[in-house]
């Protein structure tokens, strides 16, 4: 059986088919999530305003012309909820610099010792990018999307979010790799 | 590529997408030749490595959908019929419980009250229309049920046949009210 297409799916849920929406969000699930997260960072916030978007969605579904992509409209959504709760309150930005890396946290013997470090140190200096940046990235490694996809859906020519990406990881290198880091994770710990 | 400074610049600019595996051929064949050469590009290649590293983590940081998903049942615009079916009995009775309800059990008893006893009234509030309208009352029973004018059990069954007649309209009216 075909994979219905969003139009479809858009159809069949104006049309009260619940199970056809569930299914479209769940297509873009990580999208969303990606979005909300790149304004919003790792904030409690986070759980309410998904419920948010994804009620605003099933509501405003009407209004979707099918002029965009479905992804498109999903993450302006998703976007907007975010800001909004953003601008309400000042992200809350977690010094990297406050983050205490696991005994050899680039190379620990225990995975999961491993992996919490990277996390820890990875959403700090996430959260120290330029927005754009911020967003680029978890598109590409959260909801992993492809440069045409996150070109599409943030409104962009795909050589600037290429950019955005690139230059992203360029700054979190510099980021990590500071001065007054001790045992820089990027750095497998050899930078004083 | 030779190791100097402007191309160790160059090759740092691309190292992101040589480690994503995102280069032309020709760019990354350049990158690749000028990391054997030179150990200061190497160990940034090895840190961008890192950073690729745990930015494959974030895919497993995506919960799952279920939690966020809207409340459908709440939001159907017939909400109403999800609710667990009463009897219509059940349904009369409460509709009957509210205010229109009572009003009007109120008003049609207090009206076939002085139609009953119209005389007695009519003698203290001269109030002789209710006493006539009594009388043709009595008189339309008469010719319908064939039943002595006066009778007072028959009119009293009359009375309460359209109190229900009455109070069963104004029951399903006020159910209908309550359901839009």
């Amino acid at each position: 059986m075909p994979t219905p297409h969003d139009s479809d799916l858009v159809a069949r849920s104006l049309g009260g088919d619940e199970r056809a929406f569930r299914d479209l969000i769940l297509r873009h699930h990580a999208m969303a999530y990606a979005a909300v997260r790149a304004v919003l960072g790792d904030r409690d916030e986070v759980q309410d305003v998904m419920q948010m978007v994804y009620l605003k969605a099933y509501q405003g579904l009407g209004s979707f012309r099918g002029e965009a992509k479905f992804s498109t409209w999903l993450y302006q959504i998703a976007r907007r909820e975010a800001l909004d709760v953003s601008s309400r309150r000042r992200l809350d930005v977690t010094n990297i610099d406050d983050v205490e890396l696991p005994a050899g946290a680039g190379n620990a013997p225990d995975d999961a010792v491993r992996e919490r470090g990277q996390r820890e140190w990875l959403g700090a200096a996430l959260a120290e990018l330029d927005e754009s940046y911020r967003t680029a990235i978890e598109l590409r490694y959260m909801a992993e999307k492809s440069y045409d996809e996150i070109a599409e859906i943030m409104n962009l020519p795909v050589g600037t979010v290429k950019t955005y990406v690139h230059r992203g990881k360029i700054e979190m290198k510099r980021i990590l790799s500071r001065p007054a880091r001790r045992g820089s994770a990027a750095t497998g710990g050899t930078q004083s | 590529m030779n190791h100097t400074p402007s191309n160790c610049e160059k090759v740092e600019g691309l190292l992101a997408a040589f480690i994503e595996g995102s280069l032309s051929a020709g760019d990354e064949a350049t990158v690749s030749a000028h990391l054997k050469t030179c150990a200061s590009c190497r160990e940034s290649s090895a840190a961008f490595s890192r950073i690729e590293e745990a930015l494959a983590l974030r895919r497993s940081e995506v919960p799952a959908v279920d939690a966020f998903l809207p409340d459908f049942a709440a939001l159907r615009p017939h909400a109403a019929a999800a609710v667990p079916a009463q009897s219509r009995l059940t349904q009369w009775f409460r509709a009957m419980m509210t205010v229109p309800g009572i009003a009007s059990i109120l008003v049609v008893w207090s009206a076939l009250f002085l139609l009953r006893y119209s005389h007695a009234v009519g003698q203290v509030f001269t109030w002789t229309s209710l006493d006539r309208l009594s009388m043709m009352t009595n008189n339309i029973s008469s010719a319908l049920l064939g039943v002595a004018g006066g009778d007072a059990y028959t009119l009293t069954a009359i009375y309460l046949a359209l109190t229900l007649l009455v109070l069963g309209s104004t029951g399903a009216i006020t159910l209908r009210f309550i359901r839009r």
